[in-house]
């Protein structure tokens, strides 16, 4: 069972974040951006706003909101959804002048994350799209996780268990991640941010990669050493489960 | 020291894992969090003897988990050998059962204090099930208090809401108290009025991933005054510390009487057997509840649990283990203090926990018991860890050698760390 606001949470906070990792990794994206100086906010009812600002070629995401720009104004979870499914449409206010923006540039820079996100088989063949999918699903899935905590009742159960404390989930030297958590709330941040409490350490990009996409089993990745993990088990214990209910909401 | 590689468990497991989930599932799988790191832990056994086992690349360990308890006279004891023999060759799995049930049934009330009577299975969780059902079955009610961290098993109501197929309404009537809270358990009672089944316990506590703690002085005493007024049936799940502290119940260890009280572990000395014991308010409760197994009356692992117990009472088994557990702990202590760290023991000697509290992360533990499994001595990191009667003193010093060694690597590598 997954619930509307979650996935409004998981589409704003994990999905659309993932815009600021996009622009760094492809160059269609940063074209998309080149020129335009804007910030847009996007204000889901029952949600923390999320403020999108973008200039000289990147985007930076992030939580709460900013004054001026364009305001983009949801109704409901449910009809920011449906804005990310392509099926509603968003009620813009504020500054109108960069509707333009929104309706070409914003909509193929989302076109463009969907296609790493959701990639055909025969695109994951070639290895540097391969490894733009790995990042940008790898980022998904663990800020997914910390909405999940957040907004679904059995994540808030999971995520209550897991104490005060911070994971650090990294490929060495290639990508990492730290989840902390403290009082029941989850916060995913980009990089090792000590102090550090447990670690889920990944071989290889590949290995994380074929995790996330479903392709790998994990407990028989633990088996093989291609994931080690070390510090405080039971946070990495909860912390999984949460990963296991990213894959029902980002399926 | 020489360390060791697992080249053919390596190997192994990659087989297993074509046709097996997780390769190996369970507590002995690699998955389950007590490996860490999964390189320093050899995944198949080959043979064993006595304390010893030997895994498929023939590199020797002291066994210190024991099968994670069962093993309590050491591998292959020959007493208990001879008796399975004796039994197989006369009838294992038959179409009625035979006369070593009566017998070992009239040992368990004779040895157990708090047993009028004993219902055998094969594993700790079919008897702590039953004695859930019992409980209900007794008293038409539905809640069950059980104390957080404390593990009964794996039936649906024993788990967690967050674990893979578990849903809210499995766990509905648990009730999750703190363990060492008499306050809690009376204020549970007088929440639910009339409504609690019993409450199932450990004699101590003894969860996996943290520190064990034994009953605080009046803990026992409470919660047995409480369950006798409300009505309620007191469990002891003594799967795990049962025939290790006590031959008589670890009820009686701590000065108190179950009426129920769950057996399997030691039981049998690795013979797959359980038994669930109690007092005779509770036989035809038990006796009423729809409950069996097809091998639950098999007359082999019947014949060894005999055996086992008569010998753990000539060697006077809970104290000489509890006595080798002294020693080995605090052997361990002073070779943690000589290399500057610190290793807190909790729990019973004879089944002690151990982690070093250096840093709050716990990777220093799993850096030292690792290095100590590479050289030979099977510890794992977030779980108590058991003593056999087998264990000689020989071993206590070569353990600890092991430890100084492991020690000595794990500063090494804090120094190198820290340049
Ligand atoms: C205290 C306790 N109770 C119950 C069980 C369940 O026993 P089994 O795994 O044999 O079902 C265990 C197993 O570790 C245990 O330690």
């Amino acid at each position: 069972m997954t619930l509307e606001k979650t996935r409004a949470a998981i589409n704003l906070h994990a999905i659309l974040r993932n815009l600021e990792d996009l622009c760094q990794l492809d160059d269609d994206a940063k074209t998309l951006l080149t020129g335009h100086d804007l910030s847009i906010g996007m204000h889901v009812p029952g949600l923390e706003p999320l403020t999108l600002a973008i200039k000289d070629g990147c985007l930076r995401a992030r939580r709460g909101k900013a004054g001026g720009g364009l305001r983009l104004q949801f109704l409901s979870p449910a009809h920011f959804n449906g804005m990310v499914a392509g099926t509603k449409m968003p009620l813009p206010l504020g500054n109108l002048q960069h509707l333009r923006f929104l309706q070409n540039n914003f909509a193929a820079l989302a076109k463009d994350l969907e296609k790493y996100l959701k990639p055909d088989k025969e695109s994951l063949k070639d290895p540097v799209f391969l490894e733009k999918n790995t990042r940008l699903t790898a980022a998904a899935a663990l800020y997914a996780a910390s909405e999940i905590a957040g907004t679904d009742p059995l994540g808030q159960k999971i995520a209550a268990a897991m104490g005060n404390g911070s994971i650090l989930l990294e490929v060495p030297g290639v990508l990492a991640y730290t989840i902390q958590a403290r009082d029941g709330r989850l916060t995913t941040l980009k990089d090792a941010q000590p102090p550090l409490h447990a670690f889920m350490r990944f071989k290889s990009l590949d290995i994380l990669g074929q995790v996330l996409r479903g392709e790998a089993d994990s407990y028989l990745a633990i088996g093989r050493g291609q994931i080690e993990v070390s510090g405080r088990i039971p946070m990495v214990d909860n912390f999984n489960k949460l990963l296991g209910l990213v894959s029902f909401y980002l399926a | 020291m020489k360390t060791y590689d697992y080249p053919n468990s390596r190997a192994l497991f990659d087989r297993a894992a074509q046709v097996i989930p997780s390769g190996i599932y369970g507590h002995l799988g690699p998955a389950e969090g007590c490996f860490i790191p999964v390189s320093a832990y050899p995944f198949y056994i080959d043979h064993a003897q006595g304390a010893y086992f030997w895994d498929v690349d023939g590199n020797r360990f002291i066994d210190y988990m024991c099968a994670y308890g069962p093993i309590v006279l050491g591998y292959n004891h020959p007493a208990v050998d001879r008796a399975a023999r004796e039994q197989l060759e006369k009838v294992n799995c038959g179409v009625l059962p035979g006369e070593i049930m009566v017998k070992l049934a009239e040992k368990l009330v004779s040895m157990i204090h708090s047993a009028d009577w004993a219902f055998f299975a094969k594993n700790g969780g079919d008897v702590t099930n039953l004695a859930m059902l019992a409980a209900r079955a007794h008293t038409r009610r539905k809640k069950i208090i059980k104390f957080a961290g404390g593990y009964h098993g794996v039936a649906q109501w024993m788990q967690f809401v967050g674990n893979a197929g578990i849903i809210d309404e499995d766990v509905s009537n648990i009730i999750t108290l703190p363990f060492n809270d008499a306050e809690a358990v009376s204020a549970a009672f007088k929440r639910y009025p009339g409504q609690i089944a019993g409450i199932i316990a450990t004699p101590y506590h003894h969860p996996a991933m943290a520190d064990n703690a034994l009953p605080l002085p009046g803990f026992w005493t409470e919660v047995r005054k409480l369950c006798t007024q409300e009505g309620a049936v007191l469990i002891v799940d003594d799967v795990r510390a049962g025939f290790r502290l006590d031959l008589h119940g670890s009820d009686h260890h701590y000065g108190f009487e179950a009426d129920l009280i769950c057996y399997c572990k030691a039981l049998g000395n690795g013979y797959n057997i359980s038994a669930l014991c109690g007092k005779n308010t509770l036989k035809e409760a038990v006796s009423s509840v729809f409950y069996t197994g097809s091998y639950w009356l098999s007359a082999m692992p019947m014949a060894a649990a005999l055996a086992t117990l008569e010998e753990l009472e000539k060697v006077d088994g809970a104290k000489l283990m509890t006595s080798l557990g002294k020693q080995l702990t605090q052997g361990l202590e002073e070779a943690a203090q000589e290399y500057g760290f610190h290793l807190l023991v909790t729990g019973e000697p004879a089944m002690w926990n151990m982690r070093l509290t250096d840093d709050d992360s716990g990777v220093l533990h799993q850096q030292w018991v690792s290095e100590c499994v590479r050289r030979g001595v099977f510890f794992t990191s977030h779980h108590n860890l058991f003593i056999n009667t087998a264990l000689t003193q020989e071993d206590i010093k070569y353990t600890l050698d092991v430890a100084r060694d492991a020690f000595c690597a794990l500063k090494a590598t804090r120094e190198r760390s820290k340049a």
